[in-house]
């Protein structure tokens, strides 16, 4: 028998060691669905506005639009609509939520908005929110309880 | 020389008992598992309440008149309207009987609208100013909410009038 035949039966022979493997992809797996979960667009980190009422926000389909301060092209802050991580313009919000409750009339709409922000900055979007035909939405809050 | 060409075989194995040796991964597991009960316990609980998008009068602008009805609705609806102003870093309510009342009064106002029998049958309308934090906003729909007002709405600054129930 030759001496690479000998080698390659000798490689053979050892055992195949998968358990740092799963470790791994493990680890990969979940982090990378913690991510997805946090990074889905719809989700904006800010301070939401306590109540002590409420049901509890489940998974469903909904329509989620933020309103948060962000700061703007000359560094100062200033309240912005964000829906799927993107800034919105209130004309193009009345515009998508238009064309979205068409498609699917039974959409849930929900509004994630900063507590310490002004009525007067979250209005626009609840402005843009009705001219789109919005007739009902959820008011996103922290739990007080 | 068999038995010790196999025993040197479980050896190179290094299992005794046949099969793979779970114990790095159950450690790992565990500590994932730990990890998101820690993280789930610090994570904040989201909650919603429900409220009507402001009228269709109130969004060209104008405030409704008492028997302003919705286009879709099929009756004309009595309204109440809470107006929010904001006064001296707080925020001050009037409407339903209230004149500049604190948030806090809110409550006790809302309970007695709701034993009179008026909390289903009433639109309340929540008229914050442009200054008022969303914060306060927000409250005067949780009060609504506890006393089981069924239909609130918010309302567009200016606000509109105040409209007596019934």
């Amino acid at each position: 028998m030759s001496q690479r035949a000998k080698n390659r039966r000798r490689h053979s022979d050892k055992p195949l060691i998968v358990t740092p493997l799963i470790d791994v992809v493990m680890v990969l797996i979940i982090f990378y669905l913690m991510v997805g979960a946090f990074v889905s667009g719809d989700y904006e980190d800010m301070l939401l506005p306590l109540a002590v009422y409420g049901d509890d926000v489940s998974g469903g389909a909904v329509y989620t639009v933020n309103v948060l301060t962000r700061p703007g092209e000359d560094g100062v802050d200033r309240p912005a609509i964000i829906v799927q991580g993107r800034p919105t313009s209130v004309a193009e919000l009345t515009g998508d939520v238009r064309a979205l409750l068409l498609r699917e009339p039974g959409t849930v709409v929900q509004l994630r908005a900063a507590r310490d922000l002004p009525y007067g900055s979250v209005e626009p979007a609840v402005r843009a929110l009705a001219q789109a035909g919005v007739r009902e939405m959820r008011l996103v809050t922290e739990s007080a309880r | 020389m068999r038995t010790s060409q196999r025993n040197l075989r479980s050896r190179r194995r290094g299992v005794h008992g046949g099969g793979p040796n779970m114990t790095p991964m159950v450690d790992v597991v565990l500590v994932i598992l730990i990890f998101f009960m820690a993280a789930m316990g610090l994570a904040v609980r989201e909650h919603f309440i429900r409220t009507g998008a402001p009228s269709a009068a109130a969004d060209a602008g104008r405030a409704p008149g008492p028997s302003a009805a919705l286009p879709d609705d099929p009756l004309p609806a009595s309204r109440a309207v809470l107006r929010l102003v904001r006064d001296d870093r707080r925020t001050l309510v009037s409407g339903l009987g209230m004149t500049r009342v604190g948030i806090s009064e809110v409550d006790a106002r809302l309970q007695q609208f709701a034993e009179a029998g008026a909390a289903e049958s009433v639109i309340v309308i929540v008229a914050p100013d442009a200054d008022v934090p969303y914060q306060d906003v927000v409250l005067v729909h949780d009060a609504c909410a506890r006393a089981g007002v069924a239909n609130v709405r918010l309302g567009l600054t200016p606000g509109p009038p105040e409209v007596s129930p019934g």
